[in-house]
């Protein structure tokens, strides 16, 4: 699956956020937007996953108008991996992650023999297959972040786009969710914090900052010792070590 | 795993058999209460009776049909248990709707102003005359069109304006146009000069089955049925709701669509109950989080047992506003919020349960 955005304007209320940024992620790609807070990256996949509308711009999946399909069309596309949320009522894990076939039920139909498949393996590939009959506001951050991955997986989408869900894991899952979701031979649209997560598994990168498009190109390309400076406003000395690149902050006096 | 999964089935299935079981009983057991009360047995021979005479089975119940007991449960008690039965599971059902619609432990199916809207115009009616056009249906019909301009107002206020809309807004909005009702209900009763006005207006603010009679059976019914029955339907998209907008979103469901549907349709089931035995609070709000204790939050199972314990819980409500008093009958309203209360309090205190808390 192609995921394309092309020339896309939005703005939250009268205050522009993002203008002007095109980006192209092709088959099986994994492409990260990076740039520092408040430079319009939540926004911009926001957008893509229809919760927000552009003001003017277009977004295809494999060529077709987003703004085209119902909801429940692109839900059987795109899955979304974001934050997570609070919410005043309260599920068992299995049910939550049950949730993630939504799309792909009529009204009245049950969860038959083979979405509940789907479902104990999403929940084996988080971890939380021993979890499934607690309820979800009793799970840590880390779990409750597990769980709600495991749906986006028993959703079984082509396109996968991670609003910065790494944000409540500890290294290990962070890692092992970036190791996951490279293994699911999806597209991918990840907006990524950490340089060093985005170095090690992103095939192209876009930057934002102030809502605009900065800089693309690949990890080693673009992540360079000046370009960080630019963009985030930080000293950093970039080493390539056996083929991979680490970026080091250097602490400065404000 | 597997035999935890078929244990809640299991579980599900005997708390479903457990309220029908219930209901039967309810409906039987609480007929013989009154002024003058009647055993069990004889309630369900005279019932067994009349049915085989509708069905013309055959001519040898004539006598037990023709008792004068027979007359008080037919003609008296029996449509009253039956209506609180119709309103007690319309209430619950809508209770449970509003819950997930505005995703707030709190709502109930009031919230939105409907029952304060319903009070206004059942005392424009009948302290000023309104809808007088309308003969015997005046106040019923004040009564409903109260309620629905009430919610159609609170929804207009929610979602225009600026910022966005939002569940938040929509309970707010329901809370000042329910001030705005209840003040204004107030005033006219306040300004009146008539007894008998006054006591029919406080019939519509606490509610009563006392003169129900089966002509009035037939359109909460029919409402209750086919509504509910509708929202028996709607599971997965009212689970997802509980969710928020923005997941609702990435699952396929346009909520604010929906949303927009459920309103309409739970302020029509509000508004014809209201229309038919005022307002009855508490059992909206109560029974659906009793019933999550059992069910969880899972609309597929929570929907129907909070239907049918909506619909015990008013039976019983009922009894005791006709028993506890002599000759003096409780509003249905007063009754609700004494038992439930209380009892609400217990659970809280009792059982492991967040009511929506997080």
């Amino acid at each position: 699956m192609e995921l394309q955005g092309k020339d896309l304007h939005i703005s939250i209320g009268v205050k522009q956020i993002v203008s002007g940024v095109s980006f192209h992620a092709s088959q099986q790609q994994l492409i990260g937007i990076i740039g520092p807070n408040g430079s319009g990256k939540s926004t911009l996949l926001k957008t893509v996953y229809r919760v927000l509308k552009a003001d003017s711009g277009t977004i295809l999946l494999d060529g077709k108008e987003l703004s085209s399909m119902t909801l429940r069309e692109s839900a059987q596309k795109l899955g979304v991996m974001s934050q997570i949320n609070e919410f005043n009522f309260d599920f068992t894990v299995e049910k939550m992650v049950r949730m993630g076939r939504t799309p792909y039920k009529q009204l009245m139909e049950p969860d038959h023999p083979d979405d509940l498949a789907l479902v104990d393996s999403a929940m084996q590939q988080t971890g939380v297959t021993h979890l499934r009959d607690r309820d979800y506001s009793t799970l840590s951050g880390g779990e409750k972040q597990r769980v709600l991955i495991a749906r986006t997986l028993a959703q079984q989408t082509p396109c996968l786009i991670l609003d910065e869900p790494t944000n409540h894991l500890d290294i290990k899952y962070q890692l092992q969710l970036m190791e996951l979701v490279k293994s699911l031979k999806c597209t991918v649209i990840a907006a990524i914090h950490d340089l060093n997560i985005a170095a090690m598994y992103c095939d192209y990168l876009y930057a934002l900052k102030n809502g605009k498009l900065v800089g693309e190109g690949s990890p080693q390309s673009l992540l360079t010792e000046a370009f960080i400076q630019e963009v985030y406003e930080v000293s950093a000395r970039v080493v390539t070590d056996r083929g991979h690149q680490y970026i080091h902050y250097i602490p400065t006096v404000f | 795993m597997g035999t935890m999964k078929q244990k809640t089935h299991r579980s599900y299935f005997l708390l479903i058999f457990c309220l029908l079981l219930g209901l039967v009983i309810s409906l039987i057991v609480s007929v013989g209460f009154g002024a003058v009360s009647i055993p069990p047995g004889e309630v369900a021979s005279v019932i067994a009776a009349q049915i085989s005479q509708s069905l013309h089975l055959s001519g040898y119940y004539e006598e037990l049909l023709h008792s004068s007991t027979a007359v008080i449960i037919l003609n008296i008690r029996l449509p009253r248990v039956l209506m609180a039965a119709v309103i007690g599971a319309g209430l619950a059902v809508s209770g449970t709707v509003m819950q997930a619609v505005v995703r707030n432990p709190l709502a109930d199916p009031y919230i939105l102003g409907i029952s304060s809207g319903a009070s206004v115009g059942a005392a424009a009616s009948i302290l000023l005359g309104a809808f007088a056009v309308l003969g015997n249906y005046a106040t019923s019909a004040g009564a409903f069109f109260g309620a629905f301009a009430a919610s159609v107002f609170v929804f207009v206020v929610a979602f225009s304006g600026k910022g966005r809309s939002s569940t938040v807004k929509l309970l707010l909005s329901g809370m000042a146009v329910s001030a705005i009702g209840s003040s204004f209900t107030s005033f006219l009763v306040y300004t009146a000069n008539d007894a008998d006005g006054i006591r029919d207006v406080s019939f519509w603010t606490m509610g009563s089955l006392a003169s129900t009679t089966w002509e009035m059976l037939p359109i909460p019914t029919f409402t209750v049925v086919i509504l509910g029955g509708f929202f028996l339907t709607q599971f997965r998209i009212l689970d997802v709701m509980l969710l928020g907008e923005e997941s609702a979103t990435v699952l396929g469901i346009n909520s604010n669509h929906f949303r927009k549907i459920y309103l309409v349709l739970t302020a029509c089931i509000t508004g014809i109950m209201v229309a038919t035995v005022g307002t009855i609070g508490f059992v909206g709000l109560i029974v659906p989080h009793i019933m999550r204790m059992f069910t969880g939050s899972d609309h597929r199972r929570l929907t129907p047992a909070a239907a049918l314990a909506g619909a015990i819980f008013l039976i019983w409500c009922d009894v005791f506003a006709r028993i506890f008093l002599d000759n003096i009958e409780l509003p249905i309203g007063v009754v609700t919020g004494i038992i439930g209360g209380p009892f609400f309090i217990y659970l809280m205190l009792t059982k492991r349960y967040g009511f929506g808390g997080g």
